[in-house]
């Protein structure tokens, strides 16, 4: 059997090689400076004091003479506000349809998520339109309820989901206690919701700020930052390779440092999906 | 105001449902509208029927687009899919499980926008991680992201490079689930390692299966971020999927119509893709 074993050591090996050999082409264009970029081969290193030095200087023209700091700004705003209001609005919502006398509470559930069927694309052209139309084209607050709108429906889903596991009792108990609908809200079912919170926090962070296409087609100087990024990374090279890597590298800072400390929360997003 | 909120709780669900009409449901219908009509932004809609679709189905850049985007489906559940649960089974056996996990999923946390740019660096002619290579042994450098249709193998590459490790560790989750009893049981009555992963194995990774294969198909069909950085569809027209062809029609060509109908095509697709995964979701 040790023959079978060793294969499939070999097998993964290999295949982790290859997966790791973009970040090694990643490393080598990150820490030459522009110069040394154009005249080094691909993969030389320069010197080992120069590495920490151009390191900075790259990621201080990335963030400031290429924008990419302002850019990190309007994405951080995006990304907060569609991962907590998603999560506050759904919160309210799933409270409701579980926990309140809504009628037809399926039915409106339904209605909500039949958003998250659609490929982004549909909505897309009429967001064009809308922002332009209410002047908010290119403005941090057009962007922030696109996103948000775009967040919902997966959210309530979650919330709903977690809403069914807060037992009816704590309610009815809370009624007799004399608390109105709003108080158990705030003081039970908010408690007792925070991992829905953090799912969808997380879910929603990632998603607004890994988004490229909204970005792209809604906005033109208040633009998130894979937006920006693609801009710069534009045939018609706006700013040298080593810069561009610098300003890859700062754009998944908060991302990786999301999956780093939270990534059970990302993938329960996930399996959530499957849990009744 | 305190009346207001104890007789009606109907109040709780008015944002979310503002959001999601404001956001989603109503540009699904001025969508689908839009997708009959012709407009330039400038001037009026103005409806033509089904010209728009006729057109998607006859003009050769636009059924070249769905070819590549169904050439993009195929790979997707060949690669980040199927190699994923290929690999999740290697990996649950072994020791370092955690080390290739991590390396694995590394690409996981980074979007597909710099996925896209770190590919491009790789593939690049001039300066480029595996050009380089060649030509230090003498080759001469080759403009792989300029030919079509390899440079959609590639990207479909990039992307399983980004993509799987997430795949990966929805099956590993899975199979963590999976009892130990029916495989021992299976293996008891001579069963071979294929014939476990067959008819054991497999079937009890069911419901994982079901939401990786509609994340999947969801997010291949509508396809933009990866083309759009590392070939913008070109050279010419070659490497379009579909969203890049709504995109370049409705924003750069300003043929809001046809984009809107490529739109409608594009939810088509996914709803006849995805549907029997988001099915299984919903009713079992």
């Amino acid at each position: 059997m040790w023959i079978k074993r060793f294969a499939v050591y070999c097998i993964v090996s290999i295949l982790a090689l290859v997966w790791l050999f973009p970040f090694a082409a990643f490393v080598v264009s990150l820490v030459k400076s522009p110069d040394e970029f154009d005249v080094l081969e691909f993969w030389a290193l320069p010197s080992l004091k120069h590495i920490l030095r151009n390191l900075i200087e790259n990621i201080a023209y990335a963030w400031s003479r290429a924008n990419i700091g302002n850019n990190f700004f309007n994405s951080f705003i995006y990304a907060s506000a569609a991962g907590v209001g998603s999560a506050f609005v759904a919160s309210l919502a799933g409270y409701a349809l579980v926990h309140l006398s809504i009628r037809a509470p399926q039915a409106w559930f339904l209605g909500i998520f039949a958003g998250n069927l659609f490929p982004f694309q549909m909505f897309l052209i009429p967001l064009y339109v809308f922002l332009t139309t209410l002047n908010l084209y290119d403005t941090r607050l057009g962007l922030t309820l696109v996103y948000l709108g775009i967040c919902v429906p997966f959210a309530l889903f979650v919330y709903r989901n977690y809403a069914f596991t807060i037992p009816r009792e704590l309610f009815d108990a809370a009624k007799i206690d004399g608390a109105s609908p709003f108080d158990s809200y705030i003081h039970i079912f908010l408690p007792l919701s925070k991992a829905a919170f953090a799912v969808v926090f997380v879910f929603q962070f990632t998603w607004t700020w890994n988004d490229l296409l909204f970005g792209l087609v809604l906005s033109e100087n208040y633009r998130p930052v894979m937006t920006a990024l693609s801009k710069l990374s534009g045939l018609r090279a706006a700013v040298p390779v080593p810069v561009l890597s610098a300003g890859a590298l700062i754009a998944s800072v908060p991302t990786i440092l999301t999956m780093l400390l939270l990534q059970r929360f990302f993938i329960r997003g996930f399996t959530v999906q499957i849990e009744k | 105001m305190i009346r207001l909120k104890q007789k009606s709780p109907y109040l709780y669900l008015l944002p979310a449902v503002f959001l999601v009409l404001g956001a989603e449901l109503v540009p699904v219908i001025y969508t689908t509208y839009l997708g009959f009509t012709k407009w330039d932004i400038i001037h009026k809609p103005h409806w033509i029927g089904l010209r728009n679709y006729i057109r998607i189905f006859s003009a050769p850049e636009l059924l070249n687009a769905l070819k590549n985007t169904l050439i993009w489906v195929i790979g997707t559940l060949i690669f980040p899919v199927g190699l994923a649960l290929a690999l999740a089974v290697l990996i649950n056996r072994i020791k370092m499980r955690a080390l290739f996990k991590a390396i694995f999923f590394i690409p996981t946390t980074l979007s597909p926008t710099v996925a896209g740019i770190i590919w491009r660096r790789v593939l690049a002619t001039q300066k480029g991680a595996v050009n380089s290579i060649l030509t230090a042994f003498g080759l001469s450098p080759y403009a792989m992201l300029t030919d079509s249709p390899l440079n959609t193998f590639l990207m479909i590459g990039a992307w399983t490079w980004q993509f799987l490790g997430l795949n990966l560790i929805l099956f590993l989750v899975g199979l963590e689930t999976v009892p130990k009893e029916p495989i021992e049981a299976a293996k008891v009555d001579g069963a071979n390692s294929w014939q476990v992963f067959r008819y054991v194995t497999l079937p009890l990774l069911r419901p994982i299966t079901m939401v990786v294969l509609a994340n999947a198909m969801i997010n291949t069909v509508r396809m933009f971020d990866i083309p759009w950085i590392m070939t913008k569809g070109g050279p010419g027209r070659a490497s379009e999927t579909l969203a890049i062809s709504l995109y370049r029609e409705s924003f750069l060509l300003f043929h809001m119509g046809l984009g809107s109908a490529i739109a409608v095509v594009i939810s088509i697709l996914t709803l006849i893709l995805a549907w029997r995964f988001l099915r299984a979701l919903t009713t079992t």
